[in-house]
């Protein structure tokens, strides 16, 4: 006797907001699952491991200061990615102009140095001559991509590593603290100095990287050049026909994508580390391309994903101390989250169906 | 300075040198090749490579067996390659950001894995093995000039060069080289005749997997012996850009991955001869020149017409 | 006394699919007799396509069954049914480009042996189309090989492995009149030579020209099957619609008035680099369709994009009422009131993940009242979306659904709507009633004739010689970048538009 019914596997026609949730959740579960399963491979204890994590993110106000701290320049980082990507313009160079920008604000201040302008003028100069690096260091890939079609994944990594050669040598040369052996400037003026929040370490930059979700936000959906970014990204044909120019589109979101990374560049040197210092940035461009994987490519997601971020880097440190698992878990974690968010999503776009089998 | 520069012996060490380091670009863009004939758009080559290169130093180093080591390298590369392979092309996730995200994957494993059972590397206390040494073909390796530079190389490059050999074939003259290829140009034809897309695309991944593994196993078994973060330092894109440029055809990329090759081991050389440019631009060479490579490389009409598109049966 | 000639050589038996709730064959049934030519008619959307996937593998049926050579089969997959003896050829041909014919023909077929003896494959085939009376050079590749050639390969594929049962889907839409003859006799001497082949077509004159039996599908249904000469084109019609049907379109006569789209001597390149569209004039005028023929890949598509901006001129100039737009950009263009209707929807006419009013803006996203000063005006954007679903009578489930969704009907309604809820001095349309019903393709007429009205033009660019017949007032013909002759409908034959079509 034939079964009544059978199963076939079709395409869904829409997620949905229910699925896509539980996809998130999955995947995050899983992740958790996975890294507590290395961890304890490695031999370490899981349950020290997450209280230590736990301790080291928000543990206290030092904690949660930490934290913010850690999510400004991979919010940057990641709203600058969200810019690119929606176009599908696959910007990989974010490392590179994020080193470009801080060059771009130390350039100034060094090359100025008696620029006695008050903090409130020589501080927006400075954010945006970092602007200005990063949107020069975008613009090139930008530049060879929207006029010669030139790859642009290629040329932004490998400008990744020319502007690092390019520092490396300022710093050890014209750039370079007098008297010093190691690659870094002389300490900057106060005047640069990124004013302080509510008497914390947590600088003026968290504020900006806020700032700028939401001018992304509002670029992305309700302004004409967002709609033709997101309109490349998704049928760059058809926008062509429709009279968007995508290869000016190409080079605006390049430059952009830049100069939101070079600003966080300079936000880092102005708000941290007060002079350039070589290997300042610890992934912080690669890392923004995680978060904004990880956040869907939106804003929002971005801002929660760094923070998370920042949160998980802090723990790490504090997990490094207490266990003997290294910090370069954080990463892999955040790879993997990704990994499992790419796939469940995947799944989670078919379904079983029941048929019918009439014979 | 010039007359150092020409004299034979040190040239014909820098071609004998560039043989080494082109023919490790070699056998991943070989592997990449192969991948791309097939129509899928592998970003993840450098993690590969990273991979194979940990791997392979893990392996040799706790079974004290070089070639165990290779294995171990292949494996790795093949694990990474299939993780990418079930996003890409059985799940048909956008195959850039698969790419991408398993690229950022497969680096952080092997930098936190590598952490954590070496725990305490510095300066001085740096993990070591006894890596590969050249291999001469006897008589061959005995003829001027020709004979340091092609005939007393490692194992490995020979090794390359007959897989590229053996790869050309195998693409032009065998049937299976004919259904890879329109795999990636039509992939529907290939469909049509019953034969499964998917399976075939993976297979063609696994393969590019074991020779970026292959080639990570290159850097740190061959010359020398350490592992450290970032050691394959941008070849995994190298690999990537030469397959462009070199428009997808075998010979081609064979003459691109020997140029770049040259090219290192010119940086390496003219640092030592003190020419008075600043080392870092030395450094930033092969970086500017992938770009200029890729460039060059924009109208290249040997791209198959069907690379990086999912394919989905109607 | 049976004998072998009376068994048919495929039985199709109660064959029902359905693709979710909806049903595509309804219980269709008919028999294919060995070296006969048998149509299968039916509009677009009657099930046609996916009951051929049924019979030569690719799909399987819910319920029903299929004998073939007296055995009833379930084929698993194309491959499967290929090597029982029935192969298919597509509309949409599966070859790849850079490679030759006979490195197509032979791909992964079982019978070349691990490592390729392309000697010995080439002469195999060169005998086949020898036996076939086709000459052809097997070796270009096949980007340089004209459609018919490009056709006959896709035959040779099937007789290669050697099939006793052929299906051909709609295989002359893409052919000269004079292509679509040599196609016949073909045909013709594979029956003789006892293939059976089964024809899909929609055209009434071609079941009458070549098939020996007809079945007739409407809606889901075998309607019939019958002997071709004891039909007629009105007796297949009624049979196809299911009632008396009118060819023509009513058209009120619309006065032709002065030029709205003058094209002066314009060429145009194609990506390679060689010419495309070869010092074509043409003028079209206010309130007349100009029917532009021919078989694609003669200009056509690079025609239509010089047209729209997106594809430089080289050479000549375009006018739009009273304004140069050659080499303008698509935005200038568009806003000087040029509207188009692209050849494919989904890809050059409609952004398929952007929602309804997203893509009833494209285009106008710019401008105002949609956009002011750079910000876009959500309240506008929806307040005309809104409208435009309401008049236009677009099927979705709202604004904010994707456009992907919506069926082939509904988004051309989507782009019709968009082109010409603004002021349209000409409008473009390339194959606008592709793939649509005949409902669909009369709302597109009907919306066509409104535009005439309002003193626009019509260029239509289409293969469809029925439909230019149908409702154009002139008709020039294109091949090979020039165009080779102009007459209005009246004057117009057939016959002659199909010697111009194939160059003659």
């Amino acid at each position: 006797m034939s079964s009544q019914f059978k199963y076939t596997i079709e395409k869904r026609k829409d997620i949905g907001f229910l699925l896509n949730s539980l996809s998130i959740v999955i995947a995050l579960i899983a992740s958790i699952a996975f890294a507590a399963g290395l961890i304890a491979l490695f031999g370490a204890e899981v349950d020290i491991v997450l209280k230590a994590i736990a301790r080291g993110s928000f543990g206290s106000l030092h904690a949660i200061i930490d934290t913010l701290i850690k999510a400004t320049p991979i919010m940057l980082t990641g709203l600058a990615t969200i810019v690119a990507f929606r176009a599908k313009v696959w910007n990989i160079g974010q490392e590179g102009q994020l080193y470009a920008g801080s060059m771009g604000a130390t350039f100034v201040i060094l090359t100025f140095p008696d620029l006695n302008l008050p903090a409130v003028i020589h501080i927006p100069l400075l954010l945006l001559a970092s602007m200005i690096g990063g949107a020069l260091w975008g613009g090139i890939p930008g530049l060879l991509k929207s006029r010669y079609n030139v790859n642009e994944i290629i040329v932004t990594v490998m400008l990744n590593y020319v502007v690092q050669y390019l520092c490396t040598f300022l710093l050890n040369g014209v750039w370079q603290e007098p008297g010093s052996y190691y690659y870094n400037t002389i300490r900057f003026p106060q005047s640069t100095f990124l004013p302080l929040l509510f008497n914390t370490r947590l600088h003026l930059g968290f504020i900006i990287a806020l700032l700028a979700a939401l001018l992304v936000y509002f670029l992305i959906w309700k302004m004409k050049l967002g709609f033709e970014i997101r309109a490349r990204g998704d049928n760059p044909v058809a926008a062509s026909y429709k009279g968007i120019n995508t290869k000016r589109v190409t080079l605006l979101v390049m430059l952009l994508s830049g100069a939101i990374s070079g600003l966080a560049g300079g936000v880092e040197v102005l708000g941290i580390h007060h002079k350039l210092i070589w290997g300042f940035s610890s992934g912080f461009g690669f890392t923004g391309i995680l978060i904004a994987l990880l956040g869907r490519l939106h804003p929002v997601g971005v801002i929660v994903a760094s923070i998370f971020f920042g949160a998980l880097h802090n723990g790490a440190s504090a997990m490094q101390i207490y266990s003997d698992v290294p910090r370069s878990l954080v990463n892999l974690i955040m790879g993997l989250i990704i990994v499992m968010l790419l796939f469940w999503e995947a799944v989670f776009k078919y379904r079983l169906r029941r048929v019918e089998n009439v014979s | 300075m010039l007359a150092d520069f020409l004299q034979a012996g040190l040239l014909i060490s820098i071609l004998a040198t560039a043989v080494r380091m082109g023919t490790i670009v070699l056998l991943a863009a070989l592997g990449e090749l192969v991948v791309e004939r097939s129509g899928v758009l592998n970003l993840s080559v450098e993690g590969m490579m990273l991979s194979g290169a940990f791997a392979g130093f893990m392996g040799a180093y706790y079974t004290s067996s070089l070639w165990l080591g290779v294995m171990c390298a292949i494996l790795a590369g093949m694990l990474v390659s299939a993780l990418f392979g079930l996003l890409a092309v059985v799940l048909h996730i956008d195959q850039t950001v698969s790419g991408l995200t398993v690229n950022i994957f497969a680096a952080g494993l092997t930098f936190y894995m590598y952490r954590s059972i070496f725990p305490n590397v510095g300066a001085t206390t740096i993990p070591a093995l006894q890596p590969f040494s050249k291999v001469p073909i006897p008589f061959f390796s005995e003829i001027p000039v020709i004979g340091e530079i092609l005939f007393s190389q490692y194992a490995l490059s020979y090794i390359a060069f007959f897989m590229m050999l053996l790869i050309a074939f195998y693409l032009y003259r065998t049937k299976s080289g004919l259904i890879l290829r329109t795999l990636g140009e039509n992939p529907r034809a290939v469909d049509m005749k019953g034969i499964n897309v998917t399976l075939y695309r993976f297979l063609a991944v696994l393969f590019g997997g074991m020779m970026a593994g292959l080639a990570g196993a290159f850097i740190t078994l061959a010359s020398v012996g350490i592992f450290v973060a970032d050691i394959t330092s941008g070849r995994g894109w190298l690999a990537i850009a030469i397959v462009i440029f070199g428009d997808w055809k075998p010979v081609k990329i064979l003459w691109a991955s020997l140029f770049f090759g040259f090219i290192d081991a010119l940086q390496m050389q003219l640092q030592a001869l003190g020419v008075q440019l600043p080392f870092q631009l030395f450094l930033a060479m092969p970086y500017i020149l992938t770009t200029v490579a890729v460039f060059l490389g924009r109208k290249r009409s040997g791209a198959p017409i069907a690379l990086g598109v999912h394919y989905v049966r109607e | 006394m049976h004998s072998e000639a009376d068994t048919p050589l495929l039985t199709v038996e109660n064959i029902t699919k359905r693709f979710g709730q909806l049903i595509v064959n309804d219980h269709v049934s008919f028999d294919v007799q060995k070296g006969h030519i048998h149509c299968l008619l039916g509009e677009n959307g009657a099930g046609k396509s996916t009951l051929a996937k049924c019979i030569y593998g690719a799909s399987k049926p819910d319920s029903g069954r299929i004998i073939f050579k007296g055995r009833e089969v379930s084929f698993s997959s194309p491959r499967d049914a290929i090597r029982q003896g029935i192969g298919m050829v597509h509309q949409h041909f599966v070859l790849s480009e850079p490679m030759n014919a006979v490195e197509n023909i032979i791909v992964g077929e079982e019978s070349t042996g691990a490592i390729l003896n392309l000697q010995k494959e080439t002469e195999s085939i060169q005998k086949l189309c020898d036996q076939y009376d086709v000459t052809f050079d097997l070796s270009l590749p096949i980007s340089q090989l004209s459609v018919g050639e490009q056709q006959w390969i896709e035959i040779l594929k099937a007789l290669y492995v050697g099939v006793d049962l052929l299906l051909l889907d709609e295989p002359t839409a893409v052919l000269t009149p004079q292509e679509v003859e040599r196609l016949f006799s073909v045909i013709s001497k594979m029956a003789e030579e006892g293939i059976s082949v089964i024809l899909i077509t929609h055209k009434l004159h071609e079941v009458m020209d070549i098939s020996k039996k007809v079945t007739v599908l409407r809606k889901a249904k075998s309607i019939a099957t019958v002997d071709t000469k004891d039909s007629s084109r009105e007796s297949l019609a009624k049979l196809l619609v299911g009632r008396d049907f009118d060819f023509r379109v009513d058209k009120v006569k619309v006065g032709i008035g002065k030029p709205v789209l003058e094209i002066e001597e314009l060429s145009v390149l194609r990506d390679n680099l060689t010419p495309a569209v070869d010092c074509v004039s043409l003028t079209l005028h206010e309130g007349e369709i100009l029917g532009l023929a021919g078989v694609s890949g003669n200009g056509q598509s690079e025609l239509f994009d010089a047209l729209l901006g997106v594809r430089q001129a080289l050479y000549g100039r375009i006018r739009l009422g009273e304004e140069e737009i050659t080499n303008l950009s698509p935005a200038e263009i568009s806003n000087k009131g040029m509207a188009s209707v692209p050849q494919d929807r989904l890809k050059q006419g409609l952004i398929g993940n952007f929602s309804v009013k997203e893509n009833l803006i494209l285009g106008a996203h710019g401008n105002q009242p949609y956009c002011s000063g750079g910000v876009l005006n959500m309240k506008a954007i929806m307040d005309f979306s809104e409208e435009a679903i309401d008049h236009f009578d677009i099927r979705t489930m709202g604004p904010e659904q994707k456009v992907e969704q919506l069926s082939g009907g509904n988004l051309q309604k989507v782009i019709l709507a968009r082109e010409i809820s603004h002021p349209v001095k000409a409008l473009v349309a390339s194959s606008p009633t592709r793939g649509l019903d005949i409902n669909a393709t009369y709302y597109v007429y009907n919306r066509f004739l409104e535009l005439l009205k309002m003193k626009a033009g019509i260029l239509l660019i289409s293969e469809d010689l029925d439909e230019i017949f149908n409702i154009a007032d002139r008709i020039a013909v294109i091949y090979n970048g020039c165009i080779l002759g102009e007459y209005s409908i009246e004057d117009a034959t057939i016959e002659k538009v199909g010697l111009l079509m194939a160059g003659l």
